[in-house]
């Protein structure tokens, strides 16, 4: 999930609006991140990551096995196939991620399609908000 | 004594008190004591009509309690409640008296005892409702908003004509099961069907709910559509053909929230997939189908309005819900992270999260009963669930790219709100038998059973990794700004340029008939005039006396008819 984290802070032009970028050159100041925060941004690093991805790989071997040391209770014939929802699981997400970034092609428009009869291309009203950043 | 008394007009009280006290601690008060008392109020009431009105010869039903409206109307309170809370710091008086007279409206239709009453208060929520979206007072928000309002109020219609159709031939008004058959039903399936966000028909939710103010989306997500599940549960149980329209629901909408940029229509078009497990349920109409599809509304009002809620926060902070604009939140808003993953959880139907509880039981009506392929779709689009209401949002918003946005953790009562509705999540799921005790039927099921958690989690676990082996090899369609057509372009595109284009050609052949035709006249006149005008050659034999001759025989005339 987090494989393209990046251990450097935030490049000062990344916010598009330009409002929200780090003064900070070096490393980001993160003095004012709430401690929860700061072991999320720990877990996200590259390497907590990939430990994190192993382990979700570990996972995955041991529930497809453990169909082999319990008895199941099915309804349906297809059930008892050994891992059937852990290959229904992948296969059928991914088949359908895929069918839908085909179906992206053909339906994909520009924000401002729409516009000025919808909300997609228009920003925000301020005074709905409460923008508030740390660096900011 | 009256013994008991409409519990929406709790509501509409309440909204007309908001009006008059100024804006501070009295109105946030009344705003979360009304369905705090509603609940109160509703869990102790009997069962029974308790409440009838007169209207215009019409005995109107205001209070039908049994358990069906009552669970609905329990968890209406409490996402009004929920909402409310959210919406604290809100300071905007339309939108909180639109939001307790729209709650209202959904709790007077889930006790609606006959057709009447529902359409009133059916058109109710419509009206209410569309302040909240006009709320955020943009170009964009009032014109979706009149979309909105005219398919809301065009299914009240509906309703009223089926109503009138079914009293022609009953002579009844009352809202009880009823078969498909007449054109009278036919209309009120399709009035239910267009709240309920039927395929083809329902694409008003993704494109409005999005285009709410940030509270007004929580307070949206929870009733419409729910109240629409409560009137098909009531009206159509075990028709067959909802079946296979919940089936389509559930697939659908699934390509557009794995699409969708903005966030909020994601989980919009999540709602909808939602809806169709529970119309599944309807369809079925069994015991435990029906239990399924009433927990399933419970359940789901709870985790959706958490969804919402936590995205909403990220916009309130940040200005936006677009996933290509948001990312590495999770450092400075780790709280609503972890209750944003709570919700995805919940959705997901992880063990001992609320969906869990409440979608196998549809899960199991479909696999009991024989509907095997439609077993196999709910479990797909399930499985599918955990990736666009779950994963994407999480990798959008907190880890993946870093956005170098640093907003501050939501505000208190924000986090008040999804902290409570996140903790009725788990505890859902760990004591299952607090909903089950409240549904319609009763119940004998048990969810937590080894085969259900082995496989529900192999479900899942390989849908995570289908997941993360998808982002990392650039297959998952990458977020950026654009919209992704869907029905709505029939009536927002196609058919306007089909009238533009029809309007342009009849104006054309209009112009073209009238000019030749005036063309032909103005030579029929001139050869005319050339002949026998002035100047015309038979003109020439015109002797003065004749005229003398016609003004003789005209007084001749009128003297003669005189006589008569």
């Amino acid at each position: 999930m987090s494989d393209q984290q990046q251990t450097e802070p935030a490049a000062p032009d990344a916010a598009s609006d330009g409002v929200h970028h780090s003064p900070h050159s070096g490393r980001e100041d993160t003095s004012g991140t709430p401690a929860l925060g700061r072991v999320f941004t720990a877990l996200s690093a590259p390497k907590a990551a990939k430990t994190l991805f192993y382990a979700l790989v570990v996972l995955c071997v041991g529930l497809f096995l453990a169909d082999f040391f319990y008895k199941k209770y099915t309804y349906v014939a297809v059930e008892n196939i050994p891992g059937f929802y852990a290959l229904y699981g992948f296969i059928i997400t991914a088949g359908l991620v895929l069918l839908a970034k085909i179906w992206g092609n053909w339906v994909r428009r520009p924000e401002d399609y729409y516009a000025p009869n919808d909300v997609d291309a228009e920003a925000f009203p301020q005074d709905e908000l409460d923008e508030e950043h740390q660096n900011g | 004594m009256v013994e008991a008394f409409p519990i929406a007009f709790l509501f509409f009280a309440g909204a007309a008190l908001l009006a008059l006290l100024p804006k501070g601690a009295l109105r946030a008060g009344v705003l979360l004591l009304v369905p705090l008392v509603a609940l109160y109020l509703i869990w102790n009431l009997p069962e029974g009509n308790l409440f009838s009105a007169q209207l215009l010869n019409v005995e109107l039903e205001l209070m039908r309690v049994d358990r069906l409206s009552r669970i609905f109307a329990i968890i209406f309170c409490i996402a009004a409640f929920l909402a409310n809370l959210y919406a604290l710091h809100v300071k905007d008086t339309v939108q909180q008296v639109a939001a307790l007279a729209y709650s209202g409206s959904a709790i007077g239709a889930v006790f609606a005892g006959d057709l009447i009453a529902l359409f009133l208060f059916w058109e109710g929520t419509a009206i209410t409702s569309v302040f909240l979206i006009w709320a955020r007072r943009t170009e964009g928000a009032l014109a979706t908003g009149m979309r909105y309002l005219i398919i809301q109020v065009s299914s009240g219609v509906m309703l009223l004509a089926g109503t009138v159709l079914i009293w022609q031939e009953s002579g009844s008004f009352t809202f009880e099961a009823m078969t498909l058959g007449s054109l009278g039903t036919w209309l009120l399936l399709l009035s239910f069907g267009v709240k309920a966000a039927f395929p083809l028909m329902g694409n008003w939710l993704s494109d409005a709910y999005p285009a709410a103010t940030v509270t007004g989306t929580v307070i949206l997500s929870a009733f419409t559509t729910k109240l629409a599940i409560y009137a098909l549960a009531r009206g159509f149980p075990g028709t067959e053909l909802l079946i296979y329209v919940g089936a389509v629901m559930t697939l659908l909408p699934t390509l557009y929230a794995v699409l969708e940029n903005d966030l909020r229509r994601v989980l919009a078009y999540s709602l909808n997939i939602q809806l169709g497990f529970m119309i599944v349920g309807v369809g079925i109409g069994t015991e435990l189908s029906l239990n399924g599809t009433v927990a399933h509304a419970f359940a789901g009002i709870l985790y959706k309005a958490l969804l919402f809620m936590g995205v909403g926060a990220v916009l309130f902070r940040t200005g936006t819900a677009k996933a290509s604009d948001l990312g590495g939140l999770h450092r400075t808003m780790p709280l609503t992270m972890i209750f944003i993953a709570i919700g995805g959880m919940s959705i997901a139907a992880f063990p001992w999260f609320s969906g869990f509880i409440s979608k196998s039981l549809i899960l199991s009506a479909a696999s009991h009963d024989g509907y095997y392929i439609i077993w196999a779709v709910l479990l797909l689009a399930s499985a599918v669930t955990l990736h666009h209401s779950g994963l994407k949002i999480l990798h959008n918003v907190f880890f993946g790219r870093d956005s170098g946005l640093r907003p501050k953790e939501a505000p208190v009562q924000m986090l008040l709100a999804m902290g409570i509705t996140a903790a009725l999540c788990i505890a859902l799921g760990i004591f299952p038998s607090m909903l089950y005790e409240l549904l319609p039927f009763d119940v004998d099921y048990a969810p937590y059973t080894l085969t259900h958690i082995v496989t529900q989690f192999q479900l899942l676990a390989f849908a995570l990794l289908s997941y993360v082996v998808l982002v990392k090899t650039g297959l998952y369609p990458t977020m950026t700004r654009n919209v992704y057509l869907d029905t709505d372009w029939s009536y927002r595109r196609m058919a306007p340029a089909i009238i533009g284009y029809a309007a342009l050609m009849i104006g054309r052949i209009w112009t073209g008939i009238t000019r030749f035709a005036l063309r032909q006249l103005t030579d029929v006149a001139t050869g005319l005039y050339k002949t026998h005008g002035p100047e015309g050659r038979i003109a020439r034999v015109w002797p003065t006396g004749s005229m003398v001759l016609w003004v003789a025989v005209l007084l001749a005339a009128a003297l003669l008819v005189n006589f008569l």
